[in-house]
């Protein structure tokens, strides 16, 4: 999944992981997975709880004006899943 | 009605309710949670279920409800208390959140398992997210300046004892502050002490923020641990055995300043303090390490790593009255 409209949500979800306070540091083997748009990350590994799913979706709507709930973060629950959820698009697609 | 439940609902976005409700955890008292729960059919569902989530999370082990208030001393320093001006002498624990602006779990949810009628909570945070390197924000700008501001702002010599207990970032200053305003005992959870030698350094870089020289002396940090080890608090550093980087902090605490580690099997990340409220021992867990007799409750090196069995709840609670928990262990 390459579409332009798929790849700028990605960089959005990536943006808000990077802001969310509440995600410790991650190793350089999983940044570079995250920044690697043919792998996927989920959120558990990157030590997502129910805080950081709330902070991810206030940056989103913040910064972005992307308006989501944390039930939909938790039913997306993977950088590649969220991005393609925000793009309209299917995640198998 | 009640100015929180007026709050939540004026917020219109999603983003709107979080906020208020990552506010609510980190400043709310256990009395403001049980609030919320009587008008849940006015707020939102997922509001409401949130609420409810806290508020469970509130009675994992005690029924009534500590009556603590929040007294705010500065923006990021808070005074909760049970008082009313005929009580008797009271210990008071400093609390130092962690990144998150909490103590690995809600607030309310820690206050409501600390026993109100014994306890003052002077609580602490740097939202700045640089874990108190350069002090508690709009308080004083490093950890040695804080200790001066809580005795000019608290009546110190009125208090039985003082205790402190810090998560995550905030361990390391559990132990400063503690050490320098002489408490009893000091307490870390899930730790670890700043250094060039650790990941958090990493991460602040990570995260844009400035490590230049002023801010990464640390050798500082080499003469402050000294300073800390020699006096008399006792310090605590709790960590879950099978998580290895907070494992290394306690071992790092263990050589710096002397602290005990103490390790709960099972524990394979960092919010240890969640693990054992999920165990239904936080109560149990604050009476033994806050208040216990220190000779009984340290082990013996070599018996460092606990299980959580080893929480043995009280067969029997006395009841506290009014301000006391007066059913523990209820299902």
């Amino acid at each position: 999944m390459t579409s332009p409209a798929y790849l700028a949500m990605r960089e959005r979800v990536l943006a808000a992981i990077a802001a969310n306070p509440s995600i410790g540091p991650n190793s350089p083997a999983m940044l570079e997975r995250m920044n690697d748009p043919a792998r996927d990350c989920s959120f558990e590994e990157l030590g997502f709880d129910s805080l950081a799913r709330m902070e991810f979706c206030i940056f989103l709507e913040t910064e972005f004006g992307i308006t989501l709930t944390s039930g939909e973060v938790e039913t997306r629950p993977s950088i590649n899943a969220m991005a393609a959820y925000l793009a309209g698009e299917s995640a198998a697609g | 009605m009640n100015l929180l439940v007026e709050h939540f609902m004026a917020c219109r976005t999603p983003a709107d309710f979080y906020r208020l409700q990552i506010l609510t955890e980190c400043d709310a008292t256990p009395n403001d949670i049980a609030s919320l729960s009587r008008y849940r059919t006015m707020l939102p569902p997922e509001v409401s279920a949130w609420s409810e989530n806290i508020r469970a999370m509130m009675f994992m082990q005690a029924k009534t409800v500590q009556p603590f208030r929040r007294e705010l001393i500065s923006r990021n320093v808070a005074l909760y208390t049970t008082r009313n001006g005929q009580d008797a002498p009271r210990d008071l624990l400093l609390a130092f959140c962690g990144l998150a602006d909490r103590l690995q779990v809600p607030v309310p949810v820690v206050l409501q398992h600390l026993d109100g009628s014994r306890f003052d909570v002077l609580l602490l945070r740097d939202p700045s997210k640089r874990i108190y390197l350069q002090g508690v924000p709009e308080y004083a700008p490093d950890l040695g300046l804080v200790a001066e501001r809580i005795r000019r702002d608290i009546d110190l010599a009125g208090y039985r004892s003082v205790r402190s207990i810090g998560t995550s970032g905030g361990g390391w200053a559990s132990f400063t502050v503690g050490a320098m305003l002489g408490a009893e005992r000091a307490v870390s959870m899930s730790g670890k002490p700043p250094g060039p030698t650790f990941h958090l350094v990493r991460m602040w870089e990570k995260r844009g923020y400035s490590l230049n020289d002023q801010h990464a002396d640390f050798a500082i940090f080499e003469r402050l641990y000294g300073s800390i080890a020699v006096r008399s608090t006792r310090l605590l550093a709790f960590f879950g055995a099978d998580h290895q980087p907070d494992r290394d902090g306690a071992e790092a605490f263990e050589q710096l300043v002397g602290a005990v580690g103490i390790g709960f099997r099972g524990v394979d990340h960092h919010n240890l303090m969640f693990d054992i409220l999920k165990r239904k021992l936080l109560a149990t867990f604050f009476d033994r390490y806050l208040t216990g007799d220190l000779d009984e409750i340290v082990p013996p090196p070599g018996e460092r790593l606990l299980d959580f069995s080893s929480l043995e709840p009280p067969a029997a609670r006395p009841d506290l009255g009014t301000t006391g928990r007066q059913a523990l262990n209820a299902s």
